[in-house]
């Protein structure tokens, strides 16, 4: 998955942040927006509301979870130990957005796209 | 009850989080009244995953309501408006810190020279208490992934570490006094700073910072004078200028005139080291206060492009180590009836070999739910 950040009105991202390992066909609402530009305010509402397209099947946690990502777990962070873990896509998909927003909230022209 | 280690704490059957909302509070017997519980925020557990992580949001309580419940607690003590602001900063300023040292929260770096640290291959870096409390190393490795950390721990840096807690010792039994509330800032000089220098070892080149012999003459010695006519200089300002003289002598003796950085989470120590063209690094901590709508326990690092997660046990368990006890309970009414969980590190009977493996007493059961595995 590839979110582009864009800073101005242009089409030349400032940034496009690509993390392996995340379905958002799995993320409600953002599986609608796919491909398309969402704006600051928008991005704060969708934010609200994130969440898994259904509850989980035990046989089948790879719909729910991004498996085997490797993470700093409990302070461990900046070396070269990682952990592998299961992370469910609307958790990760959340954080890298609320990142995005911390980061680049000041801007009044920020936009994103999921791709 | 029982004595756990973390590992042991993260697999009990009886911590096992499950989705809801959960109350964190703490009670202090260095200040608060026997039987006092003060609000230390809400934990959001959204769910466990099959192996058992939870992830969870922490919603830190407002400045107001923890100045109320601080003066509802102390309202028959000798307490004052400017003892109840400074009660709310310390714990306040304790939690953002705890979070920062998990990685879930990060720190902002101001750093002297900023292109060296980026261009070379090798930064040397001196560490004060604060630095070594606050986690700021492994932020400093993860936003500059490249640069290999030479890391200098100053002898004075440990004793600081003995001498607090010493006092933390000495006021152990005193009776509860608001005033003791800034014993929450000393704590983690103590434990943390001790388990943090343990892994910096274990994890980079780590060297001992020994004492200039004449200036160690020249100050130490002001803090064994007892004559009233003369004015004793302060304890930290003497360490603080044992470190940079320190520094100054490491760069001389090792012809190294740049590249060598104090890293400090003293405001003052880091400008005036500036001041005396000493690089500096300042982790400069966020509020939580900004957090409207809480605190993950994940964050994704786009520097390394790798997750950060903290689990509901560490995050408790750090709490511990600052504030002492730490309870734990569902959202209801009922306190009686409500699952609970009482965690205590600094419990009398703790031995030896329970300050090296970091134990806990851990009291009560969070109970079982049928949504304990799963979102």
């Amino acid at each position: 998955m590839i979110i582009e950040v864009f800073e101005s009105a242009n089409d030349e991202a400032t940034i496009e942040i690509e993390i392996d390992n995340v379905d958002v066909s799995r993320v409600l609402p953002f599986r609608e927006n796919v491909g398309e530009r969402i704006a600051k305010e928008k991005l704060k509402t969708l934010l609200t509301e994130v969440g898994p397209i259904e509850a989980v099947n035990p046989d089948e946690p790879e719909n729910y979870y991004a498996q085997n990502v490797p993470v700093w777990q409990d302070g461990d962070i900046g070396t070269e130990k990682t952990t592998l873990m299961d992370i469910p896509h609307h958790i990760r998909l959340r954080v890298v957005l609320e990142g995005v927003l911390q980061k680049y909230g000041t801007s009044d022209n920020l936009q994103i796209r999921i791709s | 009850m029982a004595f756990l280690s973390l590992d042991e704490f993260t697999s009990s059957p009886d911590a096992r989080f499950f989705k809801g909302t959960w109350i964190v509070e703490y009670h202090d017997r260095t200040h608060l009244p026997k039987g006092t519980y003060l609000d230390l925020g809400k934990v959001e557990i959204e769910g466990c995953t099959p192996d058992g992580n939870s992830f969870f949001r922490f919603h830190p309580p407002s400045r107001g309501c923890l100045k109320q419940c601080i003066h509802d607690a102390w309202k028959d003590e000798n307490s004052n408006e400017k003892t109840e602001t400074n009660a709310v900063k310390v714990i306040l300023d304790q939690l953002g810190e705890s979070m920062v040292r998990l990685g879930i929260l990060q720190p902002h770096f101001e750093i002297s020279d900023c292109k060296f640290i980026t261009e070379r291959p090798f930064a040397v870096v001196v560490l004060d208490t604060n630095a070594l409390r606050n986690g700021a190393v492994r932020h400093l490795q993860e936003q500059f992934p490249t640069t290999q950390l030479w890391i200098i721990i100053p002898t004075v840096t440990l004793m600081e570490i003995g001498e607090k807690a010493a006092t933390i010792k000495s006021r152990a039994n005193d009776n509860p006094r608001p005033s003791n509330s800034a014993l929450i800032r000393s704590r983690p000089q103590v434990t943390i700073a001790s388990q943090a220098v343990k892994w910096i070892r274990e994890r980079f080149p780590t060297e001992t910072l020994e004492l200039v012999p004449e200036l160690l003459r020249a100050f130490r010695g002001y803090e064994t004078r007892r004559d009233d006519a003369y004015k004793e200089p302060d304890r930290i300002s003497i360490n603080d200028r044992l470190i940079l003289e320190g520094i100054k002598d490491l760069r001389r003796q090792r012809n190294l005139p740049e590249g060598v950085y104090l890293m400090s989470g003293d405001k003052d120590m880091s400008w005036l080291a500036r001041l005396e063209g000493i690089q500096t690094i300042y982790p400069d901590l966020p509020d939580i206060q900004g957090a409207s709508d809480g605190i993950n326990s994940t964050r994704y690092s786009a520097e390394s492009q790798t997750d950060v997660v903290c689990s509901i046990h560490r995050f408790l368990w750090d709490l511990t180590h600052v504030f002492s006890k730490i309870r734990v309970r569902k959202c209801s009414d009922n306190l009686q009836k409500c699952e609970k969980l009482e965690l205590f590190y600094y419990y009398p009977t703790k031995l030896v070999n329970d300050w090296v493996d970091d134990k806990l007493e851990v009291t009560g059961s969070l109970g079982s739910s049928s949504t304990a595995e799963t979102f």
